[in-house]
């Protein structure tokens, strides 16, 4: 097969995603009040609606209309204040009452969008010659810039609806269900209140794919709606994806990706999806309508179920839920409600403190990751910010994920890590040392500054002690001055090591470097 | 408008109802006896008229509050299930799939 980047320079490869999301801060099921399962002993939440028990009726949850509400508001759609709740008819023992409960051509959101800023290596993926506007009227414009591009993902819809039971499907290998002789039920999940987003397919490369579903999850987050967990599927991901050649209009058949479980298979799976239907039409083959199966292991998908006939779901609406006509009041007290958003939590680190726009986005996505972050900003000093930053991108988050921590439940204070980048800032220690020194922190409780210096680990910047190591060093090694002064920079290196040995280690490396460079200028 | 053997042959598929040719035979006569009862309703023109999904007047939003109600028992939740087995319900295996797409 042929590399993606080979495959993406004769043809456009069009992506769209379904990402179903569970709203799982909520207490009950969306029709019924039985509470929402995390890891309860099976059919432990059931009653005569999440059941299908004939006579039943179920009555929708207001937090969960609410909560899309709110999904909707921070992804800039539409909120359509007329809707209904649909009946979507399938026989299949994970729903009991033979059809799902969802929304018709009219979702609560509708028309909202996502900018993705695509930068380094990721956006490489994109061609240079790629289409400047994807959507044909100007509507998704690409717009490129130093070091990548932005460009504009619409929504099309996102909508609300029910999550179906868990099925344990025996025997067989590896429970793949073409194999099992006989299936157990578990109706907890049974109900879950699900928001379904589907965007328009302006998406071209993995990398945006991947992009549009991180961002996504942080905003999710942040407006606190779902715990958003990729890997125990909390938050999953259908990719559809098709392929055409350079300037053609028409879409290509697609096929639809199942079993994304982490953001890497997303897009690896897109990956494989796209190289091997460029191998399939350029052998003259037609690529045909069917899901396919990601496996990560291999790395590759396999055919999951081929559509032969179109799905008749018979869609019509629920007698037994009454319409919506969602007040402005009730639009506008969930908008009350929404937390600062990624972008604009990024955006205010970069104006205020000056953050580099990467580490804003990163530590802005996770709302406990935030909250400690400013709460270090807080306790130190605002001209610290960017230092206080890598301290905690770079170090306290591998501390973390050492002590199967997190933001949280840290066993460091912002206080110390404020403190500690403060050392880092001053060039008091490295940041090699400020790593070794959170553990202590951890254990003692004490101020790094404290610590520091009862280990002797601040390290000397002051040049009057500096000075007389380098001179000796120099006088030591006259080869490598040499070297260096013949043009082999390099050799600095091994220069600067002399003078951290000679200084024990205390010496700051960084003005060892600087204080060599001017003596052999 | 009358329904072919075809036609109710691809619904009782739909409906997961399996159909001997003669009950099949029965089955169109049947339905189309049913589809012809309702074709003075067909016949209506109902173009301008907005639908009346939901009989009961003016009644929109309701919800009810996020709070927890106690549900089904265990031995009641399974005491009508053809088979179960400890907490779960036990059914054949459905070949091909066939849950939502």
């Amino acid at each position: 097969m042929k590399s993606l980047e080979e495959v993406l320079r004769d043809w456009e490869a069009v992506i769209g995603l379904e990402v179903h999301t569970e709203l799982t801060t909520l207490t009950t099921k969306m029709f019924c009040g039985c509470e929402l399962s995390h890891a309860d002993e099976p059919n432990a939440h059931v009653c005569p609606v999440c059941l299908g028990l004939p006579g039943a009726l179920p009555v929708p949850n207001r937090e969960a209309i609410r909560s899309i509400v709110k999904a909707g508001l921070a992804t800039g759609c539409e909120i359509e204040k007329r809707s209904m709740f649909y009946r979507k008819h399938y026989f299949y023992p994970d729903m009991a009452k033979n059809f799902q409960t969802t929304q018709g051509p009219v979702a609560f959101c509708m028309h909202g969008r996502l900018d993705l800023g695509v930068r380094g290596q990721g956006a490489s993926e994109l061609p240079d010659g790629a289409a400047a506007e994807r959507a044909g009227d100007g509507s998704v414009p690409v717009t490129r810039g130093e070091d990548g591009y932005e460009v504009p993902i619409r929504i099309l819809r996102i909508h609300m609806e029910e999550d179906a039971a868990k099925m344990n499907h025996l025997g067989g290998a590896e429970g793949r269900i073409t194999e099992a002789a006989e299936s157990l039920i578990d109706y907890n999940r049974c109900g879950t209140p699900l928001i379904e987003l589907v965007t328009e397919p302006d998406l071209r490369t993995p990398e945006e794919a991947r992009l549009f579903m991180e961002k996504l999850r942080r905003i999710f987050l942040t407006i606190g709606i779902s715990d958003c967990s990729l890997e125990s599927g909390s938050m999953r991901c259908d990719g559809n994806v098709s392929l055409r050649r350079k300037g053609e209009t028409e879409l290509g058949t697609k096929t639809e990706l199942k079993n994304i479980n982490s953001f890497k298979s997303l897009h690896d799976g897109l990956e494989y999806e796209i190289r091997r239907q460029a191998e399939v039409l350029e052998e003259g083959g037609t690529v045909r309508q069917e899901t396919r199966h990601f496996e990560p292991g291999r790395k590759r998908t396999v055919v999951m179920r081929v559509k032969e006939t179109a799905d008749d779901y018979r869609l019509f609406p629920d007698p037994d839920l009454a319409p919506f006509d969602l007040s402005d009041g009730f639009i506008e007290s969930c908008r009350a409600e929404l937390p600062e958003l990624p972008d604009a939590k990024r955006d205010r680190y970069m104006a205020a403190w000056g953050l580099r726009a990467e580490d804003a986005e990163t530590l802005a996505g996770e709302p406990a990751l935030a909250a400690f972050f400013e709460a270090a900003v807080a306790a130190g000093e605002p001209a610290h910010a960017q230092a206080t930053a890598n301290l905690v991108l770079n170090g306290v988050m591998g501390f973390w994920n050492a002590e199967g921590a997190g933001p949280a439940e840290s066993p460091v204070s912002p206080e110390q890590v404020a403190s500690l980048a403060a050392l880092v800032a001053a060039d008091a220690v490295t940041s090699a040392q400020a790593r070794e020194v959170l553990p202590i922190c951890a254990e003692t409780g004490d101020d790094p500054a404290k610590i520091v210096d009862e280990r002797g680990m601040r390290q000397v910047t002051d040049d009057d002690a500096l000075l007389p190591v380098v001179e000796a060093v120099l006088a030591r090694c006259p080869d490598q001055v040499r070297q260096y002064r013949e043009g082999n920079v390099k050799v600095i290196g091994f220069l600067v090591g002399q003078c951290m040995r000679e200084s024990k280690g205390k010496g700051n490396p960084k003005r060892f470097n600087e204080l060599l460079r001017e003596r052999l200028s | 408008m009358a329904l072919s053997q075809e036609d109710v042959r691809a619904i009782a598929d739909y409906a997961r109802i399996g159909l001997d040719e003669e009950e099949l035979r029965a089955m169109t006569v049947y339905m189309n006896e049913a589809v012809a009862m309702l074709q003075p309703i067909i016949d209506l023109e109902v173009e301008e008229v907005e639908p009346t999904f939901h009989p009961i007047g003016s009644l929109v939003n309701v919800m009810r509050a996020d709070e927890p109600r106690e549900g089904l028992r265990l031995d009641d939740a399974l005491e009508n299930a053809h088979a179960t087995e400890g907490r779960s319900f036990r059914v054949p295996s459905i070949l091909g799939g066939g849950g939502l797409s």
